[in-house]
């Protein structure tokens, strides 16, 4: 039966990191048939997870398998650095490679203390069998990908990689990251575009109301001989805000490090009336003391880059706001970027600012064992249900099929009868992180409370129009106290997940000759329903997990799906458990990361800073809550 | 120390040595007389105030666009004062003469500040300091109506009373240095800059003296002058501090009678 579904999102969705859809209309792809009928994630994927819960033998096995894999040049030694925590403890990165070329999102991160292994965390991709000489040029590439973009793009920036695919193939592929700050993976063979990645780091939202900020803030500003810029000195990385003046190509030139003098956010008298550069450029000012005094963490990248944020009108960036990163800013840096809610509040609130300079962290915490950062990427992840109601009818699974308009319809992919399932942990851990030190950042500067400029555990509580075009009143977009308490989306169909087993999978299309596609019907454990979009495989939806657990250890309470109650470490030992996720995340966590994955590096961290301490027991707990 | 009196100090110094007695001076009196009746005099005394001048100043500043405030505490020190006197009788045992009183010393102010922090509104950084060596230079001029009490030929009580012309220079914290570094949550008091103003202002004064003369015309004596006024000093940025002079002097020195 054909049923008309919602069409495809195809990738570029505000407030996205779509690691996403695999496109259709391009020359035929041709794949590999790939039995992958009893496969959950990559057949080829190894996930490597040795901690202090491992036994002896298993560091043994894994040390024995490293050694291989050195010694034969798959796996090679990329960077190396102290702990910023704990003395003496040294971190390694090593890149998987295959015949000498990268292997995307493979990696391994391994620290060592006194000679002595003390954990081993990453993933590792088997049974490569892929010819490594290209048939197409790089030049040849950008050409094809000009033609099916229809547009004209900039000096390219390509390497060649092997990119494992949904499919449980390998390909080898161009990484390229052209002028729209896409990067793009196209077969080096073929010239099919396989894989697309926005690199830039979004927060969305929709909604509609009232927003309201007017306090009086503090601004570190320079003085020109005859104005005021918004440039902080005093701080020990420069901090910087520019201004689009309402222009897209700005925009655009400032992402791609060409600024101007006029870029950036002046004042004559140096009484600033522009609340959208007070707001951006004070909060970006707090959420660097915030990284710099409680986690000794200098800037974005830990060793005192310039900060730049600049701040979008509503026809520029409208209800959003995103970090890009290297290459891009004005540095190559990075920089983040503010828009402007569609009822004209600035996107710049505390929490919304330090989300963002998180997603900064987070990338240039993982560069350091793993070149491309944590890796966003949409996998296999499990089955669903054998069918779905639609319409109040219940329709098998080799019955539904998804309408894209223009023709376009194609069966969703199931194996034994069941929905074959995809998700974006890597992006949902990367959403997670900044949540949770969105909400950290804020309690480091508010007062504890409800309410405009109250600290709580609220995400974007301060432009409550976000909340009524989701839940139909004002408030937060999301929550980490009890995120079953909100929708996903304005459907108001599916609740935002409390526990790994309600994470948000996503139904997969057979859109023929072996290409696979995302569709926007999610299955949350307990239903299958269309939503508004895919958000990249749930990136943000996925991310009330990690963010709920982080409450419950700070907080305590009961998880409402698992039952489970957790002590809390309590609110005065809160910096406690930020410290843990800040070394889970900057000092351990490797590129490629599973959920589980990342639980097991977050209870590492713990074991590493507060063994057996009410810190460590609550974390524990919390995760144990939340199904991990 | 005599060396850092003005030129119109000394001036009036000379004067009230050399002129009043001799355009005043009375006529040579007997033995007996010198007994009974008052008779012109110099005298001249090195002493120290008995209770130093304290005051208090409090001034706010800008600074991050906030208002920072300090407050001064000036603990005056007991110090030498030079005293020279003269005097001429004029009917009875009433006299008239004047003083002139010169003292200069240093004091040291305790601070305190409340300094505005860079990024935050009403996250104020205190540091406390002192600062010392301020220098204090005071100068009156008594005019005065003396009685004179013989207690035997040789021994006299005067109590004298009357107006008194004060000129002070007081070195005043103008602003309070502090280093201060990033994420600039403490300061660390460095030093003060100062200013040096100066005022002229009338006041009272009141006190006695006994003298005890070994010869006709040479003694010695002990005086306690209870000295009053209060000088306003501008700051730099042109509002006004009242600060008290005078106080209460003790010293002792040379009497010469003619």
């Amino acid at each position: 039966m054909i049923t008309e579904l919602i069409a495809l999102e195809v990738v570029m969705s505000s407030y996205d990191r779509p690691a996403s859809v695999i496109i259709s209309m391009l020359p035929v792809l041709i794949f590999c048939a790939v039995d992958i009928a009893h496969t959950q994630t990559h057949p080829g994927l190894i996930t490597v997870s040795v901690n202090a819960e491992s036994s002896p033998s298993e560091f043994e096995n894994m040390e024995t398998l490293l050694e291989r894999k050195s010694t034969d040049g798959t796996l090679v030694l990329r960077s190396r650095h102290g702990d910023n925590q704990i003395p003496g403890r040294q971190h390694q990165g090593f890149t998987q490679r295959y015949n000498g070329i990268p292997v995307y999102g493979a990696g391994i991160s391994k620290q060592i203390e006194s000679g002595r292994t003390v954990s081993i965390f990453g993933g590792l991709y088997t049974d490569i069998a892929v010819d490594p000489n290209p048939q197409l040029s790089s030049s040849d590439v950008q050409t094809l990908l000009e033609d099916i973009k229809e547009q004209t793009f900039g000096p390219a920036q390509d390497e060649l990689v092997i990119l494992p695919t949904l499919m449980g193939s390998y390909r080898l592929s161009y990484k390229t990251t052209s002028t729209d700050a896409i990067t793009y993976f196209v077969d080096a063979n073929t010239g099919d575009l396989l894989f697309e990645l926005d690199e830039r780091h979004h927060q969305s939202a929709v909604g509609s109301g009232e927003g309201a900020q007017g306090n009086l803030k503090k601004l570190s500003v320079s003085q020109t001989s005859d104005e005021f810029e918004a440039r902080d000195l005093l701080r020990p990385s420069e901090i910087l805000t520019l201004t689009t003046a309402g222009g897209g190509s700005t925009l655009s030139r400032m992402i791609y490090g060409d600024l101007l003098p006029t870029d950036t956010a002046r004042d004559t008298d140096n009484v600033w009336t522009d609340s959208a550069v007070v707001d951006a450029h004070v909060h970006m000012g707090w959420s660097y003391d915030y990284f710099s005094q409680q986690h000794a963490w200098n800037g974005l990248n830990g060793q005192g880059a310039s900060l730049y944020g600049a701040t979008a009108g509503q026809n520029v960036l409208p209800s959003n706001a995103f970090f890009i990163g290297p290459p891009f800013g004005p540095d190559g840096l990075g920089m983040v970027v503010f828009g402007t809610s569609f009822a004209g509040n600035p996107m710049s609130t505390l929490d919304i600012v330090a989300h963002e300079l998180m997603h900064g962290v987070t990338e240039f915490g993982v560069r350091r064992r793993s070149p491309y950062g944590l890796s966003s990427f949409i996998e296999l992840d499990g089955y669903g249900p054998t069918g779905m109601n639609i319409n109040g009818e219940w329709t098998p699974c080799e019955s539904v099929s998804i309408n894209f308009g223009g023709g376009q319809i194609y069966p969703a992919y199931c194996v034994d009868g069941k929905f074959v399932l995809a998700s974006n942990a890597g992006g949902a851990t990367h959403e997670a992180l900044s949540d949770i030190f969105g909400t950290a950042v804020e309690f480091a500067f508010h007062d504890r409370g409800h309410g405009l400029l109250k600290a709580d555990y609220d995400l974007g509580e301060d432009i409550p129009e976000f909340g009524t075009a989701i839940q139909g009143t004002p408030g937060p977009l999301r929550t980490l106290r009890n995120p079953r308490d909100l929708f996903v989306d304005s459907t108001r169909t599916i609740r935002y997940p409390d526990h790994y087993d309600r994470r948000l999978r996503f139904m997969i299309v057979e859109c023929g000759d072996g290409c696979l596609a995302l569709t926007r019907t999610a299955y949350d454990g307990e239903q299958m329903v269309s939503l508004v979009s895919t958000d990249s495989a749930g990136v943000h939806w996925n991310a009330s997990i990690f963010g709920h657990v982080f409450y419950l250890a700070v907080e305590g309470g009961t998880n409402v799906t698992s039952s489970l109650t957790v002590d809390g470490a309590g609110a005065d030992k809160r910096k406690n458990v930020e410290k843990v996720f800040f070394r889970a995340v900057t000092e351990i966590m490797p590129g490629h990361v599973s959920m589980p994955l990342v639980a097991a590096v977050i209870r590492q961290a713990a074991i590493d800073l507060y063994p057996n301490s009410d810190t460590h027991l609550s974390i524990e707990s919390a995760l144990q809550a939340a199904g991990f | 120390m005599l060396t850092f009196m003005q030129s119109s100090c000394r001036h009036l110094l000379i004067t009230a040595l050399f002129i009043y007695p001799i355009v005043l001076s009375p006529p040579h009196l007997s033995a007996q007389e010198v007994a009974s009746s008052p008779q012109s005099f110099i005298s001249i005394n090195i002493g120290s105030q008995l209770l130093a001048n304290t005051f208090a100043d409090n001034d706010s500043f800008e600074l991050f666009v906030e208002e920072g405030r300090f407050s001064s505490n000036y603990q005056g020190q007991r110090d030498i004062s030079f005293d020279v006197g003269v005097g001429i009788p004029v009917w009875s045992n009433l006299s008239l003469g004047s003083a002139l009183t010169y003292i200069n010393h240093n004091s040291l102010a305790t601070i305190s500040a409340e300094l505005p922090h860079p990024f935050f509104f009403d996250k104020y950084r205190s540091i406390d300091g002192i600062a010392k060596d301020l220098e204090r230079r005071e100068i009156a001029v008594h005019i005065q109506a003396l009685w004179t009490i013989p207690l035997s030929p040789t021994i006299s009580l005067t109590v004298f009373g009357g107006p008194s012309f004060f000129n002070l220079r007081q070195e005043l914290v103008n602003t309070v240095n502090f280093t201060e570094a990033y994420p600039f949550d403490t300061a660390d008091f460095s030093g003060v800059s100062t200013v040096h103003p100066s005022d002229s202002t009338i006041g009272f004064h009141g006190g006695f003296d006994l003298a005890a003369y070994f010869t006709e015309h040479l003694g010695l004596g002990g005086m306690i002058r209870l000295s009053k006024g209060t000088a306003d000093l501008a700051r730099a940025n042109e509002s006004v501090i009242s600060v008290p002079v005078g106080g209460m002097h003790a010293s002792g020195g040379l009497r010469i009678r003619f």
